[in-house]
C-alpha cells in the first residue's frame, strides 16, 4: 500500500474536500506569510513570540498592524484599537457563518471560529452540502484550519528565523509599506469603502506627527464617521454583499 | 506592555470579533448599515496605516530614499494592476534592487 493510499485511508470525504479547497490557499498565503515573519524579526519579537503572535490574532493584515505599530512606537490603546478595526470584517464573516456554527457542540463553537479568516470563509461558503451536514461541517472546518495553521506557522516561522540574519539597507526595508499597499488597493476597489479610506489616509497624513500613534488613531476615527455617514439603510445579513 | 502580552491581548480582541455573533450573541439579522460599517472600518483603517507606514519609511530611508520612493510607485501600479499581495511586495522589493544595483550613488 502507497504511503498516497495509507494517508487516504484514514481521511474521510469531508477531510479530503477540505485538504482540496484549503490547498491553494496554504500556497498562496505562505509568501506573505514569511514577509509577516521577517516584519515580525524587524519588530524585535523571537520565533518564541511571532509564532505565538500568529496564533494569537490568525490574521496577516492584523499582524502586521501590530508589528508596524510596535515598530513606530506606538502606545497599546493605538495598537489594541487598530487591530479591532483591521478585524471588523471578521465579525461580518461570524455572522454569515453562524448558521454552520449553530448545531454544534460548545467546545467548537467557542474555539472552531480562530481560524475564520477570509480564506476559510470563502471556500466554506461555495459549500452549501458542507454546511448543511453539522458532522461533515466540523470535520472539514477542522481539517482546513489545521492545514492553513500548519502552512501559516512553517511561513511565518521561516520569515522570523531569516529576518535576524538579513543585511540593514535591504530591500526588505520596502516590504512593510509595500505589504500594506497591496492590502489596501483591492478594497478601494469597492466605490463604497473609498471615501472612509480617503478620509483615513489624509488624516493620516496630517496628524502623522502625534504621538504614540495616537495619530493613527484620530485617522481611523475620521474615515470609520465618514464610513458610517454613507452607510445604507437596513437590511438582513446574508444577502449578496456579504462577501 | 510586553509586546507578548500586547500580542496576545490583540488575539483576544480578534477571537472575540470571531465568536461575537457565533456564541455571544446569535444574531442572525445583522442591519446593513452596521454591516457596511464593519466592512469599510478595514480599508480606513489600512490606508491609514498604509500612509503612516509610506510617510515613517521614506522619513527614514536615509540614502536609500530614491530606490524607496521607486519601490513605493512600483508596488502602487503593481496593486491596482494585480489584486495579489505577494505579487505586490516582491514587485517592489525587486524594484529597490535593480534601482540600488543601476544606480549605487542614489
Amino acid at each position: 500500500m502507497s504511503a498516497i493510499s495509507l494517508v487516504r485511508g484514514g481521511l474521510a470525504a469531508p477531510d479530503l474536500d477540505a485538504l482540496h479547497d484549503i490547498a491553494p490557499a496554504v500556497v498562496g498565503t505562505a509568501p506573505f506569510g514569511v514577509i509577516v515573519g521577517v516584519t515580525a524579526a524587524e519588530a524585535g519579537l523571537g520565533l518564541g513570540d511571532g509564532l505565538a503572535g500568529s496564533f494569537a490574532i490568525y490574521s496577516g493584515s492584523a499582524q502586521m498592524t501590530v508589528f508596524a505599530l510596535l515598530a513606530s512606537g506606538a502606545g497599546p490603546v493605538a495598537i489594541l484599537l487598530s487591530v479591532a478595526l483591521t478585524s471588523a470584517r471578521l465579525m461580518v464573516y461570524s455572522a454569515a457563518l453562524a448558521p454552520a456554527f449553530r448545531r454544534q457542540p460548545a467546545w467548537f463553537r467557542w474555539l472552531a471560529p480562530q481560524v475564520i479568516i477570509d480564506q476559510t470563509y470563502a471556500i466554506v461558503m461555495s459549500r452549501d452540502e458542507v454546511v448543511a451536514d453539522p458532522r461533515r461541517f466540523r470535520r472539514y472546518w477542522l481539517t482546513a484550519g489545521a492545514a492553513l495553521t500548519l502552512g501559516w506557522f512553517g511561513a511565518v516561522g521561516l520569515g522570523v528565523v531569516v529576518g535576524p540574519i538579513l543585511p540593514p539597507g535591504s530591500p526588505l526595508e520596502v516590504a512593510m509599506p509595500a505589504l500594506f499597499i497591496g492590502l489596501t488597493a483591492p478594497k478601494l476597489r469597492d466605490r463604497r469603502a473609498r471615501p472612509g479610506a480617503v478620509v483615513a489616509a489624509a488624516v493620516a497624513a496630517a496628524c502623522i506627527g502625534l504621538p504614540r500613534g495616537s495619530g493613527v488613531i484620530v485617522a481611523i476615527i475620521a474615515g470609520g464617521i465618514v464610513a458610517a455617514m454613507l452607510a445604507p439603510s437596513n437590511a438582513p445579513i446574508g444577502g449578496e454583499e456579504t462577501a | 506592555m510586553n509586546a507578548l502580552l500586547l500580542l496576545l491581548a490583540a488575539g483576544v480582541v480578534s477571537w472575540i470579533m470571531r465568536v461575537l455573533f457565533i456564541t455571544v450573541v446569535p444574531a442572525d439579522r445583522l442591519p446593513a448599515r452596521a454591516r457596511h460599517i464593519l466592512t469599510n472600518a478595514t480599508p480606513a483603517v489600512l490606508a491609514a496605516l498604509t500612509v503612516m507606514l509610506v510617510i515613517g519609511g521614506l522619513r527614514g530611508a536615509g540614502e536609500a530614499r530614491v530606490s524607496h520612493v521607486v519601490a513605493l510607485v512600483v508596488a502602487v501600479v503593481v496593486a491596482r494592476w494585480k489584486g495579489n499581495v505577494t505579487f505586490v511586495v516582491f514587485a517592489a522589493m525587486a524594484a529597490a534592487v535593480v534601482v540600488q544595483v543601476a544606480v549605487p550613488h542614489l
